[in-house]
């Protein structure tokens, strides 16, 4: 452990979790009804494909910079 | 930075005991793996974790290194390095939802994240992406996640602030090296940031005060489903923050220059012309606004486009975030720019002492496009001090100089007394050629204004 956790970080938490764990199987419900209803916000969608013209080069390492 | 032989320890990579961040006489860097470390690492690359990070575009992508004598990896190059203060809210959103991401993900693999820091991701072609690849450790059913304390001051707190005070806030990150302090967020929130906020940032805090001295954590057992609900219910209130976006003078740009359409087309052939002529890698476009220009660069170079309008990256970054174009949009004031932070004033860098391009300008070439009336009309910069900081940090220098007649220095100086008796072309020549070459002048056609390709001296 390199960082120092701090005891109220871990009391906060422990209460928030307790709590959002017994709502979240109620959110994660309603969540997805109601994504069946609406539109992902741009905000939400990760790792879209890159515009057809521009090729993915994420996995090469080599590329000079 | 430390040297050590031919290679040399990056500054900021102390913190942690796993392992270190180093680069060679080229530039190229490396990660080495401490032997304390090597069974995550190996667990982190068996699992799967590794592959299904690298697939989504949320971790950097590696090589193992086998000729050195111990573990060593050679991570993809970063093409710019940036921070937390220097991103737009779309940017700080994106790179939080990241973090949040890898950390659910690790969990479906028993391990999770050991820390929570804004400057472990780094932004890559429109993706948010982990580059520290040892922030991974086994998950313990029943132990609180250590890097909470950690993503509230380096993510919600930022967040919460741009989102329910002003965007600007987040510049605060720099002047808090490990995050904005939650008492701090509380009283600039008097209140404000709803039921997140209330949780996250004020009970928090409290928390975090009344345990200051309080060292008895080893009866806290937090269950699998709390463990995964806190990091859930972190996704969906960071998802559902939102901008507070202002008008600012930058937003409808190019709505209200002085350009036709005609002369923009023109501007833009001229620029592409002086591009060809110098084939730069690295372009930092300064004033890039929503981009249109550092686009002519990015078919050829990785660009860096810097304004000072958080509408103006916003925007920006948007656009790259479904393009994936090879743009990095920060915010970037030229009239205070990014300080060296940290330990020593070594540990976050510069705009131009962050890159590592030995033999090479931190840029090959910076656009600055109807930008010097701002710093020498607005900020009364004289010339000679302009075009000496641009020697430092760039090797050639495509420049536009806009002179008094034009309507927009007109609108800068009815404001004020004009003492600018030197702001002419010719003073503006001879300024500039004390520290560059002028290769090339162009007059845009369809305006009073003039283009100039320079190499530096």
């Amino acid at each position: 452990m390199y960082i120092d956790p701090g005891t109220g970080s871990i009391i906060i938490q422990m209460l928030i979790g307790g709590i959002a764990g017994i709502g979240f199987f109620g959110y994660a419900f309603r969540a997805k009804i109601k994504s069946l209803f609406t539109k992902k916000s741009p905000a939400v969608t990760e790792a879209a494909a890159p515009a057809a013209d521009i090729p993915d080069t994420f996995k090469e390492i080599d590329d000079e910079i | 930075m430390k040297s050590e032989g031919n290679i040399t320890r990056e500054a900021a990579s102390f913190r942690d005991n796993s392992g270190y961040v180093y680069y060679d006489e080229n530039g190229t860097f490396f990660r080495r793996i401490n032997p304390v470390y090597e069974e995550k690492y190996r667990l982190l690359m068996s699992s799967g974790l590794y592959d299904e990070l690298v697939d989504r575009h949320l971790l950097i992508p590696h090589k193992e290194i086998p000729e050195e004598k111990k573990l060593t990896i050679r991570p993809k190059r970063v093409p710019y390095i940036s921070y937390p203060y220097e991103w737009c809210f779309e940017q700080y959103r994106d790179a939080a939802l990241a973090t949040l991401n890898i950390h659910i993900t690790a969990l479906k693999y028993g391990m999770m994240l050991k820390d929570a820091s804004a400057y472990n991701i780094q932004f890559i072609n429109g993706w948010a992406v982990l580059i520290d690849t040892l922030s991974f450790t086994d998950y313990e059913v029943g132990k609180a996640w250590a890097a909470y304390g950690q993503f509230c001051r380096h993510f919600v707190c930022p967040l919460i602030l741009m989102s329910a005070v002003d965007e600007r806030l987040g510049k605060l990150m720099s002047s808090y090296i490990d995050g904005i302090p939650l008492d701090i967020g509380t009283e600039i929130l008097s209140g404000r940031g709803g039921l997140f906020a209330k949780l996250h940032i004020i009970l928090h805090s409290k928390s975090v005060e009344k345990h200051s001295t309080d060292r008895k954590t080893k009866d806290v057992y937090i269950k699998k489903s709390a463990f995964l609900a806190l990091a859930e219910s972190l996704k969906a209130g960071i998802e559902a923050l939102k901008p507070a976006k202002k008008l600012t003078e930058w937003g409808e740009y190019y709505a209200h220059t002085n350009y036709s359409e005609t002369s923009a087309a023109e501007k833009s052939l001229i620029v592409t012309s002086f591009l060809e002529t110098i084939e730069p890698k690295q372009v930092w476009d300064f004033g890039a606004n929503d981009g249109r220009y550092s686009r002519l660069a990015a078919k050829t170079a990785h660009v860096t486009a810097f304004d000072i309008d958080f509408n103006a990256v916003g925007r920006n970054y948007l656009e790259i975030r479904k393009s994936h174009e090879p743009i990095l949009p920060l915010i970037l004031d030229l009239t205070a720019p990014s300080p060296a932070i940290g330990f020593g004033n070594t540990e976050r860098n510069t705009i131009g002492g962050r890159t590592v391009r030995p033999g090479k300008s931190p840029a090959d070439c910076i656009l600055m496009l109807a930008v010097i009336h701002h710093l020498a009309v607005s900020n009364n910069l004289p010339f000679e001090i302009i075009a000496k900081w641009l020697a430092s940090i760039c090797s050639n220098l495509i420049i536009e100089f806009v002179p008094k007649t034009d309507s927009q220095v007109q609108i800068l100086l009815s404001t004020r007394d004009d003492i600018f008796t030197e702001y002419d072309e010719a003073h503006f020549i001879e300024s500039f050629g004390r520290y560059f070459e002028v290769t090339k002048r162009e007059a845009i056609p369809g305006s009073e204004r003039i283009l100039f390709l320079m190499k530096r001296r």
